[in-house]
């Protein structure tokens, strides 16, 4: 059964295609990670499947249910998480405050004190509760995120470059988090450009390319696939 | 400064010891807060209460006026302040409450409490206002900016209707619209009671039932901005995009926020139109309408008791500003918000405490 799949999906922007004919498909307790030059529509397709943006034609199947015509908050009650790539935190409000806004949809009382308090060590900020979320580092923002994200127990959890900004250490314990929340049967969708953190914890690799689903395969495949090498390559160069 | 401190801001994780409501009422949506505050709070209260004792008629009568106003200023903090849509609409459901309790109470007189239900009527028709353009407004999408304009001109056209019903053929019943002129002759507030009704004209009595209400929606808007609702609302203002990714329908909490704050403003409008026995479109054009935004921005509308404190300190103000010209007064007032949104954005008192605030630090920094 998959937990996400997509059927003929396209999206344009005043005539600039970011998503074609995109075909895409992940399993329940997947680990999937999907990779591609910027622009190629990487988050435009995370706005696609949470509803931020109605694709110009197509379904979106979340554990093949059709919610193509949800609303965003919707979609979000049904299961599905996000960590944008742009940091979404209340930076006026506390830690705490920021994971009760995230939990008290689905939890009151105790329960939801001990749902926060779990994901609040999950993500080691136990200690920072009582602080300004905008206080926080770069790194411990990225984290409370995860965690709010987290916090509900979602289906499907999608990060849009989990680990952009994070030192070393921090990208190495976000993988682990990562795959802790997979063993306890998470299915988890990651933009990710660290080719190494991908090989940590991808089952499979997407290569996204203007709008369109360019290869897919395992780490390995990706990786020796000359084509994507080409593409990556190419915009390597630009970006240096 | 100790009851306002910064640091309580973060104070964040609910004490399990306390009961449900006092976490509440004494919850992170608020500034003041702690033991000292509530002391500041009792006395200030008990000052409220000897006050009609030690002062004259003139200025009692005067005090409870002032009152008359600041549900209209709290609502505006909910809409505004803690759910973060400006609405210039408040002196349209002020209006709509004013015209309608006159309606009520014109044709239907004052005995066996006809005036409650004339009050009610009143606030559940700018409720009812406020449902119909809040649906249009926030499952329209509108928003930032648009939101200003339109109720704003939703206001403005209201106000400019009311203004052209001078003639006779503008009646509803007995009671005359009046144009410009505006309604009069509707009876003051009159409670019924078994030895004769007690009618509750600017004296006293009318001070005490204002302070008890003001008291009682304070204490229940700390309730309702601290509650799951209120964090809600709160997470809406600082980032509507984030609190609709977890899973909230963010136009239903607006649209929520928006009735109960306008419903406020109309309560004030038939506290008003009963206090004075009068009400005109100069309670709604832009002038008034204006008034509003500058109380609530002045004195901190992130922040009821902000909103409620510097509500009445620009209200006293005001009134003695226009003992040199109602024009004079009202540059200054434009003066003092371009001030205050300059300089403290966030409003004059939640400034003052992030400076104390900081000024504490810095003390025990170097201690
Ligand atoms: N709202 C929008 N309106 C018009 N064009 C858009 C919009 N959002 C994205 N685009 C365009 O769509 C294309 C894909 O953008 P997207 O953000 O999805 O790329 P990405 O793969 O996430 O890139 P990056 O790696 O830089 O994050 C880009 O060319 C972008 O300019
Ligand atoms: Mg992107």
């Amino acid at each position: 059964m998959t937990i996400l799949r997509t059927e003929k999906l396209y999206k344009h922007f005043d005539g600039v295609k970011v998503a074609q004919d995109v075909n895409f498909s992940m399993e329940h307790g997947e680990i999937r990670c999907l990779i591609g030059p910027n622009g190629a529509g990487k988050s435009t397709f995370f706005k696609l499947v949470l509803g931020e943006h109605q694709p110009s034609s197509g379904e979106i199947y979340f554990s093949d249910q059709k919610i193509t015509k949800l609303r965003s908050f919707e979609r979000v009650k049904q299961g599905i998480a996000v960590k944008f790539q742009v940091p979404g935190i209340f930076s006026e409000l506390s830690v705490w405050q920021n994971m009760q806004i995230a939990v008290q949809n689905h939890l009151h009382g105790d329960s939801m004190t001990s749902a926060i308090d779990k994901a609040l060590a999950f993500v080691r900020l136990t200690d920072k509760a009582g602080e300004l979320a905008g206080e926080l580092s770069h790194g411990e923002q990225q984290w409370l995120e995860i965690g709010m994200a987290v916090s509900t127990e979602p289906r499907l959890l999608l990060l849009d470059e989990p680990t952009a900004g994070m030192t070393p250490e921090e990208t190495a314990r976000t993988g682990e988090m990562i795959q802790e929340l997979n063993r306890k049967g998470m299915s988890i969708l990651a933009v990710e450009h660290d080719m190494e953190f991908v090989r940590q914890i991808a089952h499979k690799v997407t290569v996204l390319n203007f709008g369109e689903i360019f290869a897919e395969g395992t780490i390995n495949e990706i990786e020796a696939n000359e084509e994507v090498a080409r593409i990556y390559l190419g915009t390597a160069d630009d970006d240096e | 400064m100790g009851m306002l401190q910064r640091e309580d801001l973060k104070a964040s994780r609910p004490d399990g010891r306390m009961p449900g409501w006092l976490r509440l009422i004494n919850g992170p949506q608020t500034l003041g807060r702690g033991p000292l505050f509530w002391i500041v709070f009792a006395l200030t209260i008990g000052a409220a209460v000897v006050y009609p004792a030690f002062a004259d008629a003139w200025s009692v009568g005067n005090t409870a006026y002032f009152f008359c106003w600041v549900f209209m200023a709290l609502g505006l903090s909910l809409i505004w302040g803690y759910a973060g849509s400006l609405s210039f609409g408040q002196t349209a459901f002020f209006g709509l409450a004013g015209y309608t309790y006159g309606v009520v109470t014109i044709n239907f007189g004052a005995a066996y409490g006809l005036t409650i239900v004339g009050v009610l009527l009143g606030v559940g028709m700018s409720c009812l206002g406020a449902a119909v353009l809040g649906y249009i407004l926030f499952y329209g999408r509108i928003s930032g900016v648009f939101l200003g304009i339109v109720t704003l001109s939703t206001t403005l056209v209201f106000a400019t209707f009311m203004a052209q019903t001078a003639g006779s053929q503008w009646a509803i019943g007995d009671a005359r619209l009046g144009g410009d002129n505006g309604m009069t002759g509707m009876p003051p507030l009159t409670i019924p009671w078994a030895g004769g009704d007690i009618a509750l004209y600017s004296g006293v009595p009318l001070y005490y039932l204002l302070l008890a209400m003001l008291v009682i929606c304070y204490l229940g808007l700390r309730v309702l901005v601290n509650s799951r609702f209120g964090n809600v609302l709160v997470a809406i203002r600082e980032n509507p995009h984030r609190a609709e990714m977890l899973g909230y329908d963010i136009r239903r909490y607006q649209l929520i926020a928006f009735v109960i704050g306008s419903g406020l403003a109309g309560l004030s409008g038939v506290l008003y139109t009963a206090w004075g026995q009068y009400i005109s479109p100069s309670n709604m054009d832009l002038a008034a309408a204006a008034l509003p935004i500058i109380w609530v921005a002045v004195g901190g509308r992130k922040d009821l008791t902000a909103t409620l404190v510097g509500t009445l300190v620009v209200l006293g103000i005001f009134q003695n500003l226009t003992i040199f010209g109602s024009y004079y007064a009202f540059v200054i007032m434009g003066l003092l918000l371009v001030i205050v949104v300059v300089f403290l954005p966030e409003g004059l008192i939640p400034g003052l405490v992030k400076f104390f605030g900081r000024f504490r630090k810095r003390k025990e920094g170097m201690s």
